[in-house]
C-alpha cells in the first residue's frame, strides 16, 4: 500500500513538475534591443536598452522569480545556485505587470540599475557588441530561453520573426514592435473568409457533415468490432461454464474439462454448448420423473390468517405509572 | 415646510425608481412572454425543468428600473449578482456542467448494443447545417448563421455553448428558441414522421438489444472521448465532460459522484443556466427582427433534422436484410431531446403496433444525437472561431 501510495505521488509530481515546466517554455524572450537612443523612453525619459518577454501560450502565467542574465557562465550547471543568483538578475515579486496574460508581453530596461523601479533589472547591456542573454526559471538553474544578439546598429532590434517563432532578424529602425507582437498582419478573418468564398453555406456544410459523420462512424466501427468480439467472448464463457481462466489458477484439470466441452461443440455443434448429450438426458429425464411423482411444490394460491391476540393496541401498556 | 419639501423630493425620487415610471412597452411584452412560458410549463407540461427558470428569469431580466442609478442589479452590470451568475453563461461553463449531468444520466447501453444507430445521431445533424445555409440566405452572418443552425440540434447546452462562443448577442433569442422547440417536440416531430414513412414501415418490429457487458460501459466514454475529440478536439469542452459523466456512472466506483453529478450539481446549473438565459432576453435585445428570423430558422431546423433522421433510416434499411430492418420512427430520435424525442418513436409506434415498444431502440439514436449536436458545434466553432 505504501509502495502504491509512493508511486502514486512520485507520479503526480513529475507530472505537474512537467506541467510547470510546459508553462515556463510559453515564456520566450522575443525582441531585444541593445543601443537604445531615440527609441522606448523608460518613466525616467531615459532610453535604454531593453528586453521584451513574450507569454506566447493562452494561458496567464507570473513570470516574477524567473532570472534573467547576460553571463554566460552561469551555462555551467557546476555552478552553485547561490553562485548563480550573484550573476543573476531577478525579475522581481509584487509587480502587477509581471503577470503576463494569454499572448502578452512585458518589456525590462536592463540598465543595471534596479533601483529605479521593477521593470529595471540589474543586467547592463553593452551596445555595439553580441550579447548573449538567458532567462531561467525560478530555481536559477533550468533555462527557460536564449539568444544570442548580434551587433545592432542604434535602434534596431533582435526579434523573433513571429512571436515564439524559432526564426530571429534584425529590425530596422521603423520595424521595431517594443511590447507589442512582432508580426502584425491585418489578415481577413475566418468569418470573413468564409463570407467570401462560401456565401450560400454549400461548402462549410458538407465538410462540417462529413466531420460529423466520420467521428460517429468511428464509434460504430469501433463498437461494431468490439460488439463482435464481447460477444464471442461471452459465448466461449458460456461455452466453458467456467470464469474466464486467470494465470494463476490455471490447472490442468480445467483445461482438460474445457477441451471435454470443445471436443463436444465439435462433434455435437455449438448448439450442444459443450454439454454431453447423456447430461440433457439424465436432466430430462429426472424433470419428467418428478413431474410424475408431483415433487415440484403445488402452492393453494390462498392465504389463511388466523386471529391472535396480542395486545399491541391495550392502553395501559402506553401509559406511565405515577409513583405515589 | 423644509420638512415637506424633503419628502415631496424624495418621494418624487424614489418614484422615479419604480418599474412604473421606467416600464416599456417591450418590458411589458416580455413579461408577457415569459408569464406564458411559465404557464406551458405548468399547465402544458412541455419542458418544466427548463421552461420555468428561463420564464421567471425572462419577467426578472424584463423588470425596468433606472439604468442610469447604478444600483448594480441588472444582468449586463458588472458587479450585480445576476451579472455574476452570467458569467456561466457568457464564458460557457455552465453548458459543459450540464453535459456532465447528462453524461451521469445517460445510459448509452442502447447504442452500445447496436451501434449503427450512432449513424442515425449523425444523419439528423443535417438539421444543422441545412438551418445554417437557410441562416445564411436570411442575411446572417456566418457566425451568427452557425449560432442560430445549432438550434436544430435541439440541444439546449450546446446552442448555449456554440451562441456564446459566436454570436453572445443572439444568445438569448437562440436559447430560448431552442429550449421552446425542444419543448414543442411533441407537436413538430409526429406529423413529419407519418409524412415520410408508411404503414408498413411504422409496424416493423425490431430485435430487442442484447445484454451489454459493464466492459463495454465503462470503455465507450473513454474511447468515445478519445474517437471524438482527437477529430474535433474544439468539442472538448461539452464532451469530455459528457463522456466524463458518463464514466463516473459506468465505473461502477464513484457512483457518489455520479448520482451528485446527475442530481444535484445539474439541477443547480440547469436553475441558473434557465435563469440567466431568460434574463439575458431584455425586451431591448430580445425584440428585434432577428429574434422573428431565428425562430423560422430554428422551426426549419428541427423539421430538417427530423426529416434527415426518418430518411436516412429508410435509407439504411435499403441495405439491412429482411428481419434486421429499422423502423423509421426511430429515426426522429437522432436529434438530441432527450428523452423526449425518444419517447415520441415510442408512442408513435404504440399507435399503430400496440406492442411494438420502440423506446429502447429509439434511446440508441437519441444519445447518439446528443454526441453529433456536440461535435457538430465543436466543428463550427473550429471553422468560424
Amino acid at each position: 500500500m505504501k509502495k502504491f501510495g509512493l508511486l502514486l505521488g512520485t507520479l503526480l509530481l513529475t507530472g505537474s513538475s512537467a506541467m510547470f515546466g510546459q508553462m515556463e517554455k510559453s515564456i520566450r524572450l522575443n525582441e531585444v534591443m541593445t543601443d537604445n537612443t531615440a527609441n522606448l523612453q523608460d518613466e525616467y525619459g531615459k532610453c535604454e536598452a531593453w528586453v521584451e518577454i513574450a507569454n506566447v501560450s493562452y494561458t496567464t502565467y507570473n513570470i516574477r522569480g524567473m532570472y534573467l542574465t547576460t553571463d554566460r557562465s552561469v551555462l555551467d550547471k557546476k555552478i552553485s545556485v547561490p553562485e548563480r543568483v550573484k550573476r543573476m538578475s531577478i525579475i522581481p515579486n509584487g509587480e502587477p505587470r509581471t503577470n503576463l496574460g494569454a499572448r502578452q508581453h512585458l518589456l525590462l530596461f536592463c540598465n543595471g540599475t534596479p533601483a529605479q523601479g521593477a521593470l529595471h533589472l540589474d543586467v547592463k547591456i553593452d551596445p555595439g557588441k553580441p550579447t548573449w542573454i538567458g532567462l531561467f526559471s525560478g530555481n536559477a538553474t533550468d533555462l527557460v530561453d536564449s539568444v544570442t544578439v548580434p551587433p545592432l546598429g542604434a535602434n534596431q532590434s533582435y526579434a523573433r520573426v513571429k512571436d515564439g517563432a524559432r526564426l530571429w532578424q534584425i529590425k530596422p529602425v521603423d520595424a521595431v514592435t517594443p511590447g507589442i507582437s512582432n508580426f502584425i498582419q491585418a489578415s481577413e478573418t475566418k468569418v470573413a473568409k468564409l463570407k467570401r468564398d462560401d456565401p450560400y453555406g454549400f461548402g462549410i456544410s458538407v465538410l462540417a457533415m462529413s466531420i460529423v459523420f466520420a467521428c460517429l462512424a468511428m464509434l460504430f466501427l469501433f463498437f461494431t468490432f468490439f460488439g463482435w468480439l464481447m460477444h464471442h467472448r461471452s459465448t466461449a464463457k458460456k461455452v466453458a461454464g467456467v470464469q474466464p481462466l486467470k494465470a494463476g489458477v490455471k490447472t490442468v484439470e480445467k483445461a482438460m474439462e474445457i477441451g471435454n466441452k470443445t471436443s463436444i461443440i465439435l462433434q455435437d455443434g455449438l448448439k450442444s454448448k459443450g454439454i454431453d448429450k447423456e447430461i440433457y438426458i439424465a436432466v430430462i429425464a429426472m424433470a419428467i420423473k418428478q413431474y410424475q411423482n408431483n415433487v415440484h411444490d403445488m402452492e393453494s394460491g390462498v392465504i389463511t390468517i388466523k386471529p391472535k391476540h396480542t395486545d399491541w393496541n391495550v392502553e395501559y401498556i402506553q401509559m406511565t405509572q405515577f409513583h405515589e | 415646510m423644509g420638512f415637506t419639501n424633503f419628502l415631496v423630493e424624495n418621494f418624487n425620487e424614489f418614484l422615479t425608481y419604480t418599474g412604473f415610471a421606467n416600464a416599456t412597452a417591450g418590458n411589458i411584452a416580455m413579461i408577457v412572454v415569459g408569464a406564458v412560458l411559465i404557464y406551458l410549463a405548468i399547465k402544458k407540461d412541455f419542458e418544466p425543468l427548463l421552461l420555468i427558470p428561463i420564464g421567471l428569469g425572462i419577467i426578472l431580466g424584463n423588470i425596468p428600473f433606472r439604468t442610469d442609478a447604478g444600483l448594480e442589479i441588472g444582468l449586463y452590470e458588472d458587479n450585480s449578482v445576476l451579472n455574476i451568475f452570467y458569467q456561466g453563461v457568457r464564458m460557457g461553463w455552465y453548458p459543459p456542467l450540464v453535459f456532465l449531468g447528462i453524461g451521469a444520466m445517460t445510459d448509452f447501453s442502447a447504442l452500445i448494443a447496436n451501434p449503427k444507430l450512432v449513424l442515425i445521431g449523425a444523419a439528423a445533424q443535417f438539421g444543422i447545417f441545412g438551418a445554417y445555409m437557410v441562416a445564411l440566405a436570411l442575411g446572417f452572418e456566418p457566425n451568427q448563421a452557425a449560432g442560430i443552425a445549432i438550434i436544430g440540434g435541439a440541444d439546449g447546452p450546446t446552442a448555449i455553448f456554440l451562441s456564446s462562443k459566436l454570436c453572445p448577442n443572439l444568445m438569448g433569442a437562440i436559447a430560448v428558441c431552442a429550449y421552446s422547440y425542444m419543448a414543442l417536440v411533441p407537436l413538430i416531430q409526429p406529423p413529419l414522421m407519418r409524412l415520410l414513412t408508411t404503414k408498413k414501415e411504422r409496424v416493423i418490429r425490431m430485435k430487442p438489444a442484447r445484454q451489454v457487458s459493464q466492459t463495454e460501459r465503462i470503455l465507450f466514454p473513454i474511447i468515445g472521448l478519445l474517437l471524438t475529440t482527437f477529430l474535433v478536439p474544439s468539442g472538448l469542452p461539452l464532451l469530455g465532460m459528457l463522456f466524463f459523466g458518463n464514466l463516473l456512472k459506468e465505473s461502477g466506483k464513484t457512483t457518489r459522484l455520479a448520482k451528485t453529478a446527475g442530481s444535484a450539481l445539474n439541477d443547480v446549473i440547469v436553475m441558473l443556466l434557465g435563469l440567466t438565459v431568460g434574463c439575458s432576453t431584455q425586451a431591448s435585445e430580445f425584440l428585434t427582427i432577428n429574434t422573428l428570423f431565428i425562430f423560422a430558422v430554428g422551426a426549419c431546423a428541427f423539421a430538417v433534422a427530423t426529416a434527415s433522421g426518418v430518411l436516412f433510416v429508410k435509407l439504411m434499411n435499403l441495405f439491412l436484410p429482411e428481419g434486421k430492418k429499422l423502423n423509421p420512427l426511430i429515426g426522429n430520435a437522432g436529434v438530441s431531446a432527450v428523452p423526449m424525442s425518444a419517447r415520441i418513436s415510442n408512442n408513435l409506434g404504440l399507435e399503430y403496433d400496440r406492442h411494438n415498444f420502440l423506446l429502447m431502440h429509439a434511446m440508441g439514436p437519441n444519445v447518439a444525437g446528443v454526441i453529433g449536436s456536440a461535435v457538430a458545434a465543436g466543428t463550427l466553432l473550429g471553422f468560424l472561431s
